[in-house]
């Protein structure tokens, strides 16, 4: 197979055509919520949401290098975290994630 | 007629509108909030069927739940008041990394009590199993909603200027905001974990009653497993948003009740509740924040309560809720507590001075002062109390 190069242009098209198919509205969904678990092995990561008292466990495939964010290692259950995901076969994928900032985590006036 | 005369008439007509406007005003239980346009006295209502709606599993009922309607509980003196009924919820508390589990995956925080018949036939259960996991399992009492509405309209930094997290003037009563899973302040609930009183009802109707709404349109799991095939077909959500707003509107517009007049014994333990140090929880008043509803509006709510977390010490403890431990507690509000009959927040004290002598913690101080009252005095703040 031979090997086309691609212009500067033409990879920065590409590149943007990433990023728009990564954070278009299409299927893509926003969770903030409470880490429960985190498997690093599995590479899941387990969050509590919901309404009310009616909570929900949302449990995330977060690939090694192509969610943006912290790595699974460091994120620990009982923080708060926003994740944008997107349900790809079936699972819920993780696009990134953010840890929120500590007020939000301690219940500091 | 005489001056004197026309003098004694005219206050006496004076003092009849003052009588006539005074009975106008007092409230009986059950009312909605004064101030209310002709609108949304009709949503109120309205709303108030919604919330007396009985389900059955052909409408949406189940297959878990803890009530067919939400007045079966919410139920005494009249609709919207308290209720004997007592609940199970349960989480794993992590004290080493201080980390609340609510066990949303097995089907928690709230275990329902009752299972419908297709799912008992399909499962051989009546109620929802609690998962191996839970290591305390808690009663949940039914409380009062009156003056719900106006507790939902104090603005966060009301409650966020009354905590005291490390307890820096040395009072004894420290006093900590509890955070929603999701990080905004909490205000609702035993445990002080749900932040506004639309979410409230909305998570209710799924975990109370098995019934789907808009906004909380999955079913509640069996133990964390799928609902069996055929067991629940009522298609989701089972209630349409204004079936849910209708009741939001009804429970948002229940008014406080009015307080008592009350005597000269009334008056002294009203002035024992704060010399105690009781009010250093039992915040009396609140105000209320801007408003869209006018009659939510900048308004003092005598709530008794600062809607914080406070350590209660080993006796109460149970289950812990978001940042809230075993042992804290949210300021029980004692607006309304008129109408209840059991107390704490699983209605273990049968009495007021029973529940009061069960306060530990930051309160065993002023329990301990209460407990050291005469007889005459103690009788006098429980007179206070049983007024609000």
């Amino acid at each position: 197979m031979s090997h086309v190069p691609i212009s500067g242009t033409n990879r920065a098209l590409v590149a943007a055509a990433i990023v728009i198919a990564m954070t278009s509205g299409i299927g893509l969904t926003t969770t903030i919520g409470t880490v429960q678990a985190v498997d690093p092995n599995a590479h899941e990561l387990a969050v509590v949401t919901g309404r009310g008292y009616a909570l929900r466990t949302i449990v995330f495939q977060v690939e090694p290098g192509k969610a943006e964010g912290p790595s699974l290692a460091t994120v620990k259950p009982g923080q708060i975290v926003e994740v944008h995901h997107r349900k790809i076969s079936g699972r819920e994928v993780a696009l990134s994630i953010e840890i929120l900032p500590p007020e939000q985590q301690r219940g500091q006036p | 007629m005489s001056r004197g005369a026309a003098v004694a008439g005219t206050l006496s007509c004076l003092a009849a509108l003052l009588i006539a406007a005074a009975c106008q005003a007092r409230r009986e239980l059950g009312d909605p909030l004064p101030g209310l346009t002709p609108e949304q006295q009709e949503r109120f209502a309205a709303g108030q069927v919604e919330f007396e709606r009985t389900f059955a599993p052909e409408t949406g009922l189940g297959p878990l739940f803890n009530a067919d309607s939400c007045g079966e509980c919410h139920e005494e003196p009249v609709t919207g008041g308290p209720g004997d009924e007592v609940e199970t919820h349960v989480a794993v508390f992590d004290p080493i990394r201080s980390f609340c589990d609510p066990l949303a995956d097995k089907g928690g925080p709230v275990f329902q009590q009752h299972a419908t018949p297709a799912l008992t036939a399909a499962m051989g259960i009546d109620k929802e199993p609690i998962p191996a996991a839970a290591t305390v399992v808690a009663g949940r009492s039914t409380p009062d909603l009156f003056g719900f509405g106006l507790l939902d309209a104090v603005p966060d930094a009301a409650i966020l200027a009354l905590a005291d997290p490390e307890d820096k003037n040395n009072d004894g009563i420290s006093g900590r905001p509890n955070r929603f899973v999701d990080g905004r302040l909490g205000r609702f609930g035993r445990k002080a974990l749900v932040p506004t009183l639309h979410e409230f009802n909305a998570g209710a109707f799924p975990t109370e009653q098995g019934v789907t709404d808009p906004e909380a349109p999955a079913e509640e799991s069996i133990g964390g497993a799928p609902i069996p095939p055929g067991v629940d077909p009522t298609p989701d959500p089972e209630i349409a948003q204004r079936a849910l707003n209708l009741t939001d509107d009804f429970v948002r517009f229940l008014a406080p009740p009015s307080p008592h007049v009350l005597d000269a014994e009334g008056k002294r333990g009203q002035k024992l509740f704060g010399t105690l140090g009781c009010v250093a929880c039992h915040v009396p008043a609140l105000r209320t924040g801007d408003h869209a509803v006018k009659a939510l509006r900048d308004k003092k709510v005598y709530a008794y309560t600062d809607l914080l977390l406070h350590e209660m010490g080993p006796d109460l403890a149970d289950i812990c809720f978001g940042l809230a431990t075993p042992s804290e507690f949210r300021t029980e509000p004692l607006m309304g507590i008129s109408a209840s009959s059991v107390f704490l927040h699983d209605g273990r004290a049968k009495t007021l001075d029973e529940a009061i002598r069960l306060h530990g913690g930051e309160a065993l101080a002023a329990r301990n002062r209460f407990a050291s009252l005469s007889s005459r005095d103690r009788e006098a703040l429980l007179k206070f109390v049983r007024s609000l």
